[in-house]
């Protein structure tokens, strides 16, 4: 059974949770903006939970050669009859939606996983974003019983960072406080906040730091930006917050030009 | 030690060899990653680390030595990199010694990072250590063989880069269509000039 493409605008990819635990090969999790999204997809029509699905940001339209189940991320499940199609796209407010096909998504693991590392052609669907008349393959079983999804938190949990003694000495508050937007330059490497600044004496040159998901590092000009999937596992700016893991799938759904409401974590 | 988001720790790195850090991940309960740079190590947790210094210390400072024998790649290199008469005038020598001097190092792995299946290597001879360009480049090729500060590196693919370049490798060996990045933490690098 297939699903052909027929249009796809954006970053469009194949996802599954990612690859885990491989940061001390080089590799971080390069998996879905948001696990916990496409893991309720997936149970949606009962699939694994890690079966790989797609990652729409930006415009999906995709065909079914054969009938076929699909469920979207807005929590609602689609039966297609042959060469019906499905158009996806974020809602309003979102920044990604997932389209999950009962069987899941088959390409080759890479890795032990099928989700794409954009930044290192790896993976998924050819190692890059789907196109028009790309031909994806779907198992054909599942083994759960379907369930209904649930809604994530949104409140945004922040930790203190390790370099914060480089910045004001309020910093930590003032991003705690400052309900900034996502910026439309914002991708799977990592995500800019617009309307908060954090200044720092960036002159002096610091070795190269460990980097995960989360992290919040803070660019010369004093943009934070929030490390996302594909992040580099090192990095030379400094780190003043972490978004807590918890919260890591929330935040990446905050859509473009939405405002972020951050909270003190534990 | 410190915390370093809600699932690691962050300890300098010492003399932890590739090997002890290898192990650390059965050493210490509930620690499923870890990663290196020059001077830190971070350990990543399944959860909330509840580890103490010294048990942290104490897996860091390894056990029976490792058996396993260094893996050594020998990268087939051009040496005709746009910076390699600039660096040798730099370093006030011939450009063929100074090929000569990049290859005649067995580079040690010293910690990855930066991009998809780059790694630091360590070894780099003292009169070619020098500071990256001034102007760092938008675009460097795929498999240029550069050299910056203390170290060596390849970039797998294109990229922005800061770093002086010397050459580039023949094959892109470097990142695997299915294996994924090749140089692992502790792994030996040569480089040797191709016909």
């Amino acid at each position: 059974m297939s699903l052909r493409v027929r249009v796809s605008t954006g970053l469009v990819t194949v996802q599954d949770i990612g690859r885990s635990h491989m940061l001390h090969r080089g590799v971080p999790r390069a998996g879905a903006l948001s696990p916990l999204r496409l893991m309720e997809t997936n149970r949606l029509l009962g699939n694994d939970d890690n079966a790989a699905a797609i990652e729409v940001v930006g415009r999906l339209s995709v065909e079914c050669m054969r009938a076929c189940v699909v469920a979207t991320s807005d929590g609602r499940v689609h039966e297609l009859t042959p060469g019906a199609s499905i158009e996806v796209e974020p809602p309003a407010n979102a920044r990604v939606a997932y389209v999950a096909v009962r069987g899941g998504i088959e390409v080759p693991r890479r890795m032990g996983s099928r989700s794409t590392w954009l930044a290192a052609n790896y993976g998924g669907f050819q190692g890059r974003t789907l196109r028009r008349d790309d031909v994806l393959d779907v198992g054909d079983s599942t083994r759960h019983a379907p369930t209904r999804a649930s809604e994530l938190a949104l409140a945004v949990r922040l930790l203190r960072g390790p370099d914060e003694s480089r910045f004001a000495s309020d910093a930590f508050e003032t991003l705690l406080k400052s309900a900034p937007r996502i910026s439309a330059s914002s991708n799977r490497v990592a995500t800019r906040l617009d309307g908060v600044s954090l200044p720092y004496d960036a002159t002096r040159v610091y070795p190269s730091a460990p980097m995960i998901e989360g992290a919040i590092e803070v660019l010369a000009d004093g943009t934070p930006i929030v490390l996302g999937p594909e992040h580099p596992i090192t990095g030379g700016y400094p780190v003043i917050a972490f978004v807590a893991t918890e919260s890591l799938s929330a935040f990446h759904t905050i859509g473009v030009s939405s405002t972020v409401s951050f909270e003190q974590g534990a | 030690m410190k915390p370093f988001g809600d699932r690691g720790i962050v300890v300098p790195r010492g003399s932890a060899t590739a090997s002890d850090l290898h192990e650390v991940r059965n050493r210490l309960p509930g620690c499923v990653d870890y990663l290196l740079t020059e001077n830190e190590v971070a350990l990543i947790f399944a959860e909330r680390p509840r580890v103490t210094l010294e048990e942290v210390a104490a897996a860091l400072r390894g056990g029976a030595a490792s058996v396993t024998p260094d893996t050594t790649h020998s990268f087939q290199a051009r040496y005709n990199g746009e910076d390699l008469d600039a660096v040798a005038s730099q370093c006030g020598m011939h450009r063929d010694d100074l090929v000569a001097l990049h290859m005649s190092v067995t580079y040690r792995v010293a910690f990855l990072g930066f991009m998809p299946g780059f790694a630091y290597l360590r070894g780099l001879p003292e009169p070619l250590v020098l500071p990256r360009r001034r102007t760092p480049r938008a675009r460097v090729p795929a498999m240029s063989i550069a050299i910056g500060g203390p170290y060596t590196g390849v970039y797998p693919f294109e990229s922005a880069g800061g770093w002086h370049l010397l050459g580039q490798l023949v094959a892109p060996v470097l990142f695997d269509e299915e294996l994924g990045p090749r140089l692992r933490h502790g792994d030996c690098v040569r480089f040797v000039e191709a016909r």
